[in-house]
């Protein structure tokens, strides 16, 4: 990419436009996934395990198939046989087969007429349950004595002898480990768990699926990858994907929990078996908690050296994440960020993927991130304590920067963790003063959002304006920030520009928005495809002035002569182009189709100023800042909607959200009011710096911000609390109780 | 079960609805008028994404039940804009990016205009207690407050 | 081309115990295919998806690329995102 193009003054980028889809999500018209009905609609309900783990004996479902109204019972008999792998794991998750392996795991679905009669049959399935030892905590599933959820669960990565409920493993490291612990002046260690949290999203699941006899199939559905769900559906019930036309909604919500299947194959048997009438499934809230994605639970031992000067010599790290009954914690995620903001000699990763009776963890926001965090910047924390080291200063020593050597092997491009370090540095709420009981914590993350797969088109109308169609659902504000970009590189008005999101049939395949990728993946497509627009209109026109198409150049909207030997012509504008396609040719449009390259390094940090109530435990934020490198912000009120948002998951995962597990195994805990999420009341404003580092990767800069800000509220909190009343919590949540323990015992929790 | 009919006012309208008594008054809005504004996110009164103005007063729709509506008046977030322009919140929801997915916006819409109706200069602190009820899990509430406030100063100063 | 190849510590059970090899491929497809013959513990890894660094561009990789002479290559785990 040109280098000008990222230091040139942008006319629409960086302006805050209303967004187009606004007038739609203020009115109520705006259509969810649970917003919509079809002719001869049926409503589907699941049946799920009152079990942690369970071998099915029989489903009995007679009495139920007799109510008034009911029109298809399945069960994982109606779905394919002979799958294995990955695409086993999925459908296995969908529906159980003979165990059901957590709380709240699909045995059979029923289609009826109305949701009531749905739920009645569900009520009326006779299933017989041989109760099998469960487990639920991540550091008991990983003994070898562990009940063992699955034979065979391991994969290639697995050296003999581990325990059986090691689903993969990983190590990787760089430079002298022994060496570097020699030469620090304070070697430090400690032990620290996460438990697992909730994306929280406030639309629950939903979609309504048709599929007939012959294969053909339609789906409306909530999600942040519609490719992903055909995909995914097209798999487990041995579909031929291009029948599959998937059409996503508005989505309520996702963050990395809407990129898999859960209820959407049951919708399209259901659909199959009665006869091709339409099947909506709308989960509730408890069953969202209890059978959709949460992230992992986590226990991860580190240990640092540091001289007593400030720099780091050595870490490492080893993690053990349960990601449910299927494995799939982001366990390598959270390793490739431990050490990423650290130019370290050395450092060293080791890492489990361990199985529990748990619901199949899904990806949440800078997977695995935030523990990570959580662990290294919490003992980075405790050191600097230690030595009486200014926590910023500690990691501007060893903050990386382009040319070092990530902690994971590539080295790094332009990225901008020293500039965010020192704006948060300057920021006022660094120095304002703290009473009784206060205290502030600072700490960095990290996340790499990457590119992936990506097809776009644009076309222009008749009268110049121009329509975008993209396949990354708009979850906040996509469109705006596409549209932005769009008028960018056409120099024309963000409003004469449309941004669609489109089904699956009119495009080529494109991962969901996760890992941050709308704005810089769809944007970058989206900047070549508008180019591709641009020379066939600069062709029409030199071919319109009968001179070399090298000899017209496009600026703001107009095709121009380029200098004086091209000759003496008006420019030509976009709308008169337009308007003249039917006699020049035809059509204008664009596409382009690629894996994007490149990924978008993106640092945070954030600085927490909490107050702690010695009598009860309670902890009162009071101020709170997030500085980010956004690489350049498209339209800066949603970056800092991101930043804010995801500041606000990360504090509600430090504060108070928890899976509350019984000792059957089973979720206690399955409701907002008892998973609590942050509330308005519980928060001060959310401060934000962006800093702009442009991304060398991407046309205009983006790096993607959605991520990174959910992992540095982990560890700023719990070092704020430490400051101030000297209680060092390893163990996440600090709910009230912990902390008191933590103050009058000294206890971490852990 | 045998249905009910149930007469109402919905947004000013006249309506009329044949329920199930288990329904909500929720499941009536959307499922039978056509009204999907008012969104379900929990069912169980604790996300205030389905609130809705009943008889003059704030109320979770999903703890309603449609029966109940009767010779009532009910306002949902479909009767919140006038005829030629949006209500002050909504613009100005729109203008301070108040909203990301949007799933709570109608939610948060119709309990702010509660809160306004009644008191057009709230603090800060009593903006974010009234709104306490109401989830959001995208924006971390920070441009919703300040959204609030700035639509009560701009209600003051043309009042 | 000769290449340079780093791998994980995890993955040197299936290589000898090298973490670092030296191989002659054009293109990605070849490396993989060479690493695959002479390594064949490393079948499942690069069917489990992966994502590839080289020199410093990480994506996902495209079998078709052509590695510059001396490339240094990463082998990372796939990249995703929530
Ligand atoms: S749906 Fe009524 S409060 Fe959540
Ligand atoms: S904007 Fe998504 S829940 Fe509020």
């Amino acid at each position: 990419m040109a280098k000008d193009e990222l230091a040139k003054d942008f006319k629409y980028i960086g302006t805050r436009p209303n967004r187009p889809d606004g007038y739609d999500k203020v009115t109520g018209r705006a259509k969810y996934g649970a917003d919509v009905a079809a002719v001869g609609m049926l409503h589907g309900a699941v049946l799920r395990s009152p079990y942690a783990h369970a071998r099915i004996t029989s489903i009995n479902f007679e009495k139920a198939s007799k109510l008034d109204g009911v029109k298809a019972i399945i069960t994982r008999d109606d779905f394919p046989v002979g799958i294995d792998g990955d695409t086993l794991n999925l459908l296995e998750n969908t529906i159980a087969g003979e165990f059901a392996y957590y709380d709240g795991h699909a045995i059979a679905a029923v289609a009826a007429t109305t949701v009531h009669i749905a739920k009645e049959a569900i009520n009326e399935i006779e299933v017989e349950y041989e109760v099998l030892p469960h487990v639920i905590d991540v550091d008991e599933a990983i003994k070898p004595d562990a009940p063992v959820i699955k034979n065979n669960a391991r994969d290639f990565s697995v050296p003999e002898g581990s325990s059986p409920n090691v689903a993969s493993y990983i190590e990787f490291g760089t430079g002298d480990i022994d060496g570097g612990f020699d030469k620090a002046d304070l070697v430090k260690s400690g032990r620290f768990k996460t438990e697992a949290a909730h994306q929280g999203y406030i639309e629950p699941h939903a979609c309504m699926a048709q599929l007939d006899h012959d294969g053909q199939g339609e789906m409306w559905v909530c999600t942040q990858g519609h490719w992903y769900i055909r995909q995914m559906c097209a798999s487990v019930l041995g579909l031929e994907a291009s029948k599959l036309c998937v059409t996503p909604s508005e989505i309520g919500g996702g963050f990395g929990g809407k990129t898999t299947i859960f209820i959407e194959p049951l919708a399209l048997a259901l659909s199959k078996k009665s006869g091709g009438r339409p099947v909506k499934i709308v989960m509730s809230r408890a069953e969202v908690l209890r059978a959709t994605g949460p992230t992992a639970s986590a226990s991860m031992d580190v240990k640092i050296g540091i001289t007593k000067d400030g720099y780091l010599t050595s870490g490492s790290v080893e993690f053990r994440m349960q990601g449910g009954a299927f494995g799939g914690s982001p366990v390598s995620e959270a390793l490739q960020c431990a050490f990423a903001p650290y130019n370290m000699p050395a450092a060293h990763h080791i890492g489990y993927d361990i199985l529990a009776n748990r619901p199949r963890a899904a990806a949440y926001r800078a997977p695995g991130s935030p523990m990570a965090a959580f662990a290294v910047e919490s003992l980075i924390d405790e050191i600097c304590t230690d030595l009486n080291l200014d926590p910023i200063d500690v990691r501007l020593k060893n903050a990386v920067k382009e040319g070092d050597k990530s902690s994971y092997g590539p080295k790094f491009k332009k990225i901008g963790l020293i500039e965010t370090l020192e704006a948060a540095k300057d920021h006022p709420n660094y120095s304002i003063s703290l009473g009784d009981n206060q205290g502030r914590g600072v700490a960095a993350g990290y996340w790499m959002n990457h590119g992936g797969e990506t097809s776009v088109s644009v076309s222009l109308a008749e009268d110049g304006s121009v329509n975008v169609t993209v396949g990354t659902p708009d979850i906040g504000g996509s469109r705006a920030s596409i549209a932005l970009m769009t008028a960018e590189t056409y120099g024309i008005p963000y409003d004469s520009v449309r941004v669609n999101i489109a089904e699956t049939g009119a495009l080529g395949f494109n991962e969901p928005t996760h890992g941050s990728r709308a704005t810089l993946a769809s944007g970058k497509a989206v900047y070549e495809a508008a180019n591709q627009t641009i020379s066939e209109m600069c062709q029409r026109v030199a071919r319109k002035w009968q001179i070399d198409p090298d000899a017209v150049f496009w600026e703001n909207g107009y095709a121009k002569p380029a200098g004086a030997n091209a000759g003496d012509f008006s420019p030509i504008s976009i709308k008169q182009i337009a308007s003249e396609m039917d006699q020049t040719g035809g059509p204008i449009a664009g596409h382009h189709e690629a894996s994007i390259r490149g990924v978008g390094h993106s640092f945070g940090v954030h600085i927490a100023d909490v107050e702690v109530d010695p009598e009860t435990g309670r902890i009162t934020v009071l101020r709170y800042l997030v500085a980010q490198d956004a690489g350049r912000a498209i339209h800066p009120s949603y970056v800092e909607g991101q930043f804010q948002g995801g500041a606000v998951q990360g504090i509600g995962w430090a504060l108070n959200e928890e899976y509350v597990y019984g000792a059957d195994g089973c979720l206690q805990n399955a409701a907002f009011l008892d998973y609590r999420v942050p509330v308005a009341s519980d928060l001060p404003n959310i401060d934000t710096i962006i800093v702009e580092v442009p991304n060398p990767d991407h046309p205009f800069g983006v790096r993607g911000v959605g991520e990174t800000g959910i992992a540095p509220p982990l560890p700023a909190l719990a070092n704020a609390v430490n400051a101030a009343v000297g209680a060092r919590l390893r163990s996440l949540p600090m709910s009230p109780g912990k902390v008191l323990k933590t103050i009058k015992t000294g206890e971490d929790g852990c | 079960m045998t249905k009910i009919h149930v007469k109402t006012n919905i947004n000013g309208d006249k309506v009329e609805f044949l329920t199930d008594p288990r329904e909500t008054l929720l499941d009536c809005l959307r499922n039978h008028i056509g009204l999907t504004g008012s969104k379900e996110g929990c069912g169980t009164g604790d996300c205030g994404a389905c609130s809705c103005i009943f008889d003059g007063n704030l109320v979770s729709s999903c703890l309603v039940l449609g029966v109940e509506a009767e010779g009532k008046s009910i306002e949902t977030i479909e009767g919140m804009a006038g005829e030629k322009e949006l209500h002050p919140l909504q613009k100005k929801f729109i203008e301070m990016a108040a909203l990301q997915c949007g799933f709570c916006t109608p939610g948060i819409l119709i309990a702010a205009k509660a809160l306004l109706d009644r008191n057009n200069d709230p603090t800060e602190s009593e903006v974010r207690y009234w709104l306490a009820g109401n989830l959001c899990r995208c924006t971390g509430y920070d441009k919703i407050i300040k959204a609030v406030m700035e639509t009560a100063k701009d209600i003051r100063e043309t009042a | 081309m000769a290449v340079k190849v780093h791998l994980w510590e995890s993955l040197a059970r299936f290589t000898d115990n090298k973490t670092e090899l030296t191989i002659d491929a054009d293109t990605v497809d070849e490396l993989i295919y060479i690493l695959s013959c002479d390594y064949p513990g490393l079948i499942e890894f690069f069917k489990s998806g992966f994502s590839i660094a080289i020199n410093d561009e990480i994506s996902n990789p495209d079998f078709n690329d052509l590695l510059p002479e001396n490339a240094e290559i990463f082998l990372l785990q796939k990249l995703k995102g929530g």
